[in-house]
């Protein structure tokens, strides 16, 4: 057989056939070309052909004549034992060195091409998660794909993410190799060993979990994690950390946005509750008005019709948000179902009292002033904790009915005291809450009781309520110079007209 | 997602077209298994395979390294080699990894096999 034949191999090779699939027919070949009558091929002291197939190393031991050569320069490690060879001059060894050179060459490419490809296979899966993240709330479907993405890639026997629990993975493929002790221990430092990696997820808001890859597979076996596979790793933990906090901010999001929408229905049902338009009552004109708002308060007034008179009450509780709103509401429904014909001020506000000391557990409390004003202007006022109660006489003096005792809900018992006087024909009577005193000018001063009862004093009562609360609400803000207000803010403002309306108003 | 050991199983179709049926995680274990099965099928006279993955959601670099040794001893002995019932993740991966330029990608068993018949291979 002449050189050529053997070249032919190396041609084979160079255009993609693997080694393997060539050592037989090379060797062959080779035992040939030299006129031997054996020959075996090894690769790092491996057989990787024998000729004839039959040759056994028993028979390989027992055989004398054999001729070593070994091909130290190439990449493969290659030997040649040939027995007793005719033939194996200078030519020949070149030959089998450029052929065995040309099986490293042609490994050597596919290798490289593999890594290059494998190098694409990690930016494609760094990119389906990219993908993943941007379409999945759900941190278990996330951690399933992460997982499978981390086993295939880096070729683990075992992966697990573990978030809040350390006993329990969201994500996990192959046996769990930590305790819960470990994993407990990789979230505030990454464990690092040439079987396992444990990294943790560190967001802003501290560690959101463990990533855990253990026993990372070779061709025979398990062999230590690369730095390289740590760098990837710690890729992914960056990429899962992200995707966690962004469900966990779309969430939020989610919640916050249905949680303003309650606050809004809640606030809307508050307003309902509040009298859409005082009473035309013979005798009487009335006004009332909350500071407007979106959000659920505090502050709440009624007006009810009560045997030819008025029963007003004004109502504002500690706090704000949804729980003092439920409170003032729950005062105003009290008072409702309280009301009869000849109920007396002091027991209402005693019952009130006894309901709303069992009622609250967070220290909450209401103030609260209710009036009754007969036909005949014969005015009733309880205080409990409120602001005085103004009335401005017709003649411009201001009277004050102050509490008689602690706001309702703080003290189970408490005595009340009713207030009794008689209006005039055309005096106004206000209640109002600390909204309107407590408003603040740009120096942070509050307007306070002097400057309202001022106020009062000097508003256009003759032209009725309504223009009097508007000059009251518009010196606030004058004073206030536009900044809005601290507080929830409350006015009603009840006009006797006098026995005598009542009779025009009848003839 | 605690995939069982694969199972495998093979079938001779047709003359010189074999299947073999892999669900299981395919790494070296199971790859290896996978180069088992076929080289028994091509020493049993199929020159040719079908290897349908369904079932065989992770595929990691030793599986598809020994994969593609699988499909140049098939290519060697003038043979073909189809994949089918793929997870769009294989599917990209195969694509990524080149297997697919010299290996049919199918969506089922039965478009593989017919591929078979319409080439003449087996």
């Amino acid at each position: 057989m002449a050189l050529p034949d053997l070249l032919r191999s190396a041609d084979l090779a160079l255009g993609g056939q693997s080694a393997v699939g060539l050592a037989d027919d090379f060797l062959h070949q080779v035992v040939e070309t030299t006129g031997s009558r054996a020959g075996i091929l090894k690769a790092f002291d491996k057989d990787a052909a024998r000729w004839p197939k039959s040759l056994s190393p028993q028979v390989e031991q027992a055989t004398e004549g054999w001729s070593d050569v070994v091909f130290g320069d190439g990449q493969g490690g290659w030997s040649l034992r040939l027995l007793q060879p005719e033939r194996l001059d200078e030519a020949v060894l070149k030959t089998i060195r450029l052929v065995l050179r040309a099986w490293d060459l042609s490994t050597e490419l596919k290798r490289s091409r593999f890594d290059e490809r494998y190098h694409l296979w990690e930016l494609e899966a760094i990119r389906a998660i990219a993908t993943t993240i941007g379409g999945l709330d759900d941190p278990g479907a996330l951690a399933e794909e992460l997982v499978a993405h981390l086993v295939a890639l880096l070729g683990v026997k075992s992966a697990h993410l573990f978030l809040e629990s350390s006993e329990e993975a969201v994500g996990r493929f192959g046996p769990k190799v930590l305790e819960p002790e470990a994993i407990d221990r990789a979230r505030h430092e990454a464990l690092v060993t040439d079987d396992v990696i444990a990294l943790p997820l560190n967001a802003a808001t501290g560690s959101l979990g463990v990533l855990v890859v253990a026993h990372k597979e070779a061709r025979a076996g398990t062999e230590a994690f690369a730095p390289q596979d740590r760098s990837l790793l710690e890729l992914f933990a960056l990429q899962v950390t992200v995707a966690l906090e962004y469900a966990r901010l779309a969430r939020e999001s989610l919640e916050r946005d249905r949680f303003r929408r309650e606050l809004e229905v809640a606030a809307t049902i508050q307003r309902h509750l509040l009298p859409q338009c005082p009473p035309d009552l013979p005798g009487f004109r009335i006004h009332g008005l909350s500071s407007p708002t979106r959000h659920v308060a505090g502050d709440t007034y009624d007006i009810l019709v009560q045997d030819g008179g008025l029963v007003v009450t004004v109502t504002d509780v500690s706090g704000k948000g949804v729980g003092a709103g439920l409170i003032a509401s729950g005062v105003q429904a009290g008072v409702r179902l309280l009301v009869p014909e000849d109920f007396r001020l002091e027991d209402l506000a005693f019952r009130l009292n006894g309901f709303l000391c069992g009622a609250t557990d967070d220290n909450r409390f209401a103030t609260f002033a209710m009036i009754r004003i007969l036909a005949d202007g014969c005015l009733y006022a309880v205080n409990a904790g409120h602001c005085p109660i103004l009335v401005r006489r017709c003649d411009g003096g201001v009277e004050q009915i102050t509490s008689s005792g602690l706001p309702l809900g703080i003290l189970d018992g408490v005595i009340y005291r009713t207030e009794r006087l008689n209006l005039r024909c055309g005096d106004t009577v206000f209640l109002f809450t600390d909204g309107l005193t407590e408003a603040e000018n740009p120096e942070e001063e509050e307007f306070g009781q002097a400057r309202l009862t001022d106020v009062v004093a000097s508003s256009p009562c003759e032209e009725g309520p309504e223009a009097a609360c508007e000059a009251i609400f518009g010196a606030v803000e004058a004073y206030t110079e536009g900044l809005p207000l601290h507080d929830d803010a409350t006015l009603v403002a009840v006009q006797w007209l006098g026995t005598r309306s009542v009779e025009d108003g009848m003839g | 997602m605690n995939e069982p050991q694969i199972n495998l199983k093979t079938t001779v179709l047709d003359d010189g077209l074999g299947l073999i049926s892999a669900a299981g995680y395919i790494n070296n274990e199971g790859g290896q298994a996978v180069a088992d099965a076929a080289s028994e099928l091509v020493g049993g006279g199929c020159n040719s395979l079908v290897i349908d993955l369904d079932g065989t959601r992770i595929i990691n670099s030793i599986g598809v390294s020994i994969l593609l040794e699988i499909m140049e001893k098939i290519m060697e002995g003038d043979g073909k080699l189809a994949f089918c019932n793929l997870t769009p993740t294989i599917a990209k991966t195969f694509e990524i990894m080149g297997l697919d330029q010299y290996a049919g990608i199918f969506p089922d068993r039965e478009a593989a096999v017919t591929s078979f018949a319409i080439d003449g291979t087996t």
